[in-house]
């Protein structure tokens, strides 16, 4: 993929749940600090932990990793992280929207609300990535970042701890990129 | 209501529904969030089977009875009892001895409840450490449905064990079933904990609201509002409270530059504000 290419997008979302945190702190170790989008991460937690989840995320990456305060702007260069119990929305004037609403697939935060959310914002300008993880959560936020004319990637599932949210993506929209770990790692560190 | 199910309407057709619904009704959504109010609008037209914008404005201008199920699907609730357990320790270890110190009647009130979880969260604080004598509670209900559910002490039982934990992580005095128990998959609140609370009606301004005001919980609701409406509320707040009153809002939510000047932190990570 030429640089002109990657240039067009604003933003980058990634989920995961179940055996998908080794594969964040990865990604996040390997991008550069001058890394120049926006990298918004959809993480199932536990609800009642509200600190040290970032902590543990921010000790290998280069980049600020932050959990967003309710209408934040996204800024370039930073990764967000969807706070516990919180619905994690981007609103129009590309700030955040949290929201307390019911569960989505038994989640808050849900993915495919983040996913669906950050499609409508960025449209083709956006890459959706799901990891690793156990429920279905993400599957239906994805084909919607691929119909909105987003870039969408999942993890190998052969490859994944718990294959059963890559499986789901795949199934419900099988032109997804499926790529290894180290391919999105790598597209994402030529994002410049 | 599946928020994953929904019926696609255009940014124009959301404008006309909020404009039916202001016409007829005389509640105005228009400073909602858009992203939050469009998408569960979209989801209530799918759960009720309105095929169009058209369909749905029809039924608004024919439908008395509209409004009840439209604020009962659409209003958010608070989501479970003693949610953040550590808001709760300091009101109960420090905000409101302050207040019962410094005051004879200690006037606390919260502008919005749908579930009435944080009302209750509320009533079970004060009485374990014997306040409801010197406390006046005023709660405010957008619908009589609400307000009847809180006062029957109707709960929903997908929350009871995320509710129960809470109150153990809040380190209450019993366990949490004496305050509500699970009959024929049925939860059910002690509703003698909410008998001294005067309900109030919210009519989405806050002038309704009491003067002199010593503590005001409303958490996780400004989330819903642009910045404009999220000002004027906590101006209007602002001016309903009394000298060193306070105000909780949720913890991931923030006062914003305007409102910034017109309170200063008790407590930053659980976001309690005194007023300035």
């Amino acid at each position: 993929m030429s640089k002109t290419e990657v240039n067009v997008y604003k933003a980058i979302i990634i989920g995961g749940s179940a055996g998908s945190f080794q594969v964040v702190t990865s990604i996040l170790q390997a991008l550069p600090a001058d890394f120049p989008l926006p990298l918004l991460l959809c993480l199932h937690r536990l609800k009642h932990v509200r600190s040290g989840f970032v902590e543990a995320l921010s000790l290998k990456s280069k980049i600020p990793v932050i959990e967003p305060y309710d209408k934040d702007v996204i800024k370039p260069g930073k990764v967000y992280l969807a706070p516990a119990n919180y619905h994690m929305y981007i609103e129009l004037g590309n700030r955040f929207a949290l929201s307390t609403e019911e569960a989505v697939n038994h989640s808050r935060p849900s993915i495919d609300l983040s996913f669906i959310a950050a499609a409508h914002a960025f449209q083709h300008k956006l890459v959706g990535i799901i990891l690793s993880g156990a429920n279905k959560d993400g599957a239906y936020g994805l084909k919607t970042i691929a119909e909105l004319g987003g870039l969408t990637i999942v993890q190998d599932p052969s490859q994944c701890e718990i294959p059963t949210m890559t499986e789901t993506a795949i199934s419900l929209f099988p032109k997804h990129h499926v790529w290894s770990v180290e391919k999105i790692t790598n597209f994402l560190i030529n994002l410049k | 209501m599946d928020l994953l199910q929904h019926t696609s309407i255009t940014i124009t057709e959301y404008r006309n529904i909020l404009k039916a619904i202001k016409d007829r009704f005389e509640i105005d959504f228009n400073e909602y969030t858009l992203v939050f109010l469009k998408r569960r609008i979209e989801s209530f037209m799918y759960a009720y089977r309105y095929a169009s914008a058209e369909s749905l404005i029809n039924h608004i201008a024919r439908d008395d009875d509209f409004i009840h199920t439209f604020l009962r699907e659409i209003l958010v609730e608070s989501t479970e009892m003693f949610r953040d357990p550590s808001f709760w320790r300091y009101l109960r270890d420090f905000v409101i001895p302050r207040l019962v110190s410094e005051n004879k009647s200690v006037r606390i009130v919260l502008p919005h409840c749908v579930s009435g979880d944080e009302l209750y969260s509320l009533c079970i604080l004060l009485a374990e450490n014997n306040w409801t004598h010197f406390t006046e509670i005023f709660a405010a209900t957008a619908d009589p449905h609400f307000e009847n559910n809180i006062r029957k002490g109707v709960f929903a039982i997908h929350k009871y064990e995320v509710s129960a934990e809470n109150y153990l992580r809040y380190h209450g005095k019993f366990d949490f079933s004496k305050y509500c128990q699970i009959r024929n998959d049925v939860a059910i609140r002690d509703n003698s904990l909410v008998q001294q609370v005067n309900f109030i009606k919210y009519n989405g301004q806050f002038s309704f609201l009491p003067e002199n005001i010593h503590l005001i919980i409303y958490r996780n609701q400004l989330i819903y509002f642009t910045q404009t409406l999220h000002d004027r509320v906590l101006k209007t707040f602002y001016e309903k409270l009394s000298r060193n009153g306070c105000l909780a809002i949720g913890v991931r939510e923030q006062l914003g530059i305007i409102s910034q000047q017109l309170y200063r932190v008790v407590n930053e990570s659980e976001r309690i504000y005194v007023k300035n």
